[in-house]
């Protein structure tokens, strides 16, 4: 895997999206449903800065904007989800940068090495079962 | 006038009741220099996501108003010279929101949500 840490984080969020992106050709004919929008179209969600949840959809576990060709956001709502971000970033109601101290949501990759002596014994039964998978 | 939305971050140790006061306040700043206060939300103490000058939590407040630029400007000054006041942030809004905004709304809908996605 050429980009450890954005892969870790698709398969984490968006398991699809990560297997999409290993090998885009061969994978084309199984996912021909390409997701419109979520934010343009009719009935369509406004885009808020202060809507925390919806925009924790469009950010990876580290806190880094999405690309939008994983989210399939359109261009202009891009720009604009990505304002409402930084906006929501400076109120801080969203982080910067999620570190894996913080992090309470689940297993984390192998990968990083500022981890701390394994502190959190539940996440261990989660991760060799992922090693063996890869 | 153009629409405005503010929200402030005051500090952790303030009481509910100062916190009011100074919303109060600012409210009169802005309705004292022509502008007209649409909406007030008080979302109580937040714990922030990352730490802001040492402290992990603070008193948000939202103030949605229709006022004239300057006013916004004399109430930020304001803003800026009170140390109670940790952050502040005005944004030009394209038009008047409706019921609560998403912060407080979300409370509510929380077990909503995340039922749906299960059925769905």
């Amino acid at each position: 895997m050429a980009r450890p840490e954005r892969n870790s984080a698709e398969r984490a969020e968006r398991p699809e999206a990560a297997a999409d992106g290993a090998d885009a050709g061969a994978k084309k004919s199984f996912f021909k449903r390409r997701k419109s929008c979520p934010f343009s179209g009719k009935d369509a969600q406004a885009i808020d800065w202060k809507d925390v949840r919806t925009l924790g959809r469009y950010v990876s576990e580290r806190g880094k904007m999405m690309p939008s060709r994983i989210t399939s956001v359109c261009q202009k709502k891009q720009r604009e989800l990505a304002q409402a971000i930084k906006r929501s970033r400076y109120m801080a109601l969203m982080p910067y940068v999620r570190t894996e101290m913080e992090n309470t949501r689940g297993p984390r990759p192998e990968r990083s090495f500022d981890r701390p002596e394994r502190s959190y014994s539940n996440d261990r039964s989660d991760r060799p079962s992922r090693d063996n998978a890869e | 006038m153009p629409i405005y939305e503010t929200v402030f971050i005051t500090r952790q140790d303030l009481g509910v009741a100062q916190v009011e006061q100074l919303t109060k306040d600012y409210s009169k700043v802005l309705t004292d220099m022509g502008g007209k206060i649409l909406k007030t939300e008080q979302w109580g103490l937040r714990t922030f996501a990352y730490i802001i000058n040492k402290s992990k939590k603070g008193h948000y407040t939202l103030i949605e108003s229709d006022c004239p630029a300057p006013a916004v400007i004399e109430m930020e000054r304001l803003m800026r010279n009170n140390e109670d006041i940790v952050r502040y942030m005005s944004i030009k809004l394209d038009a008047p929101t409706t019921g609560p905004s998403a912060i407080i709304a979300k409370h509510d809908n929380d077990e909503r949500d995340f039922n749906t996605q299960e059925v769905a």
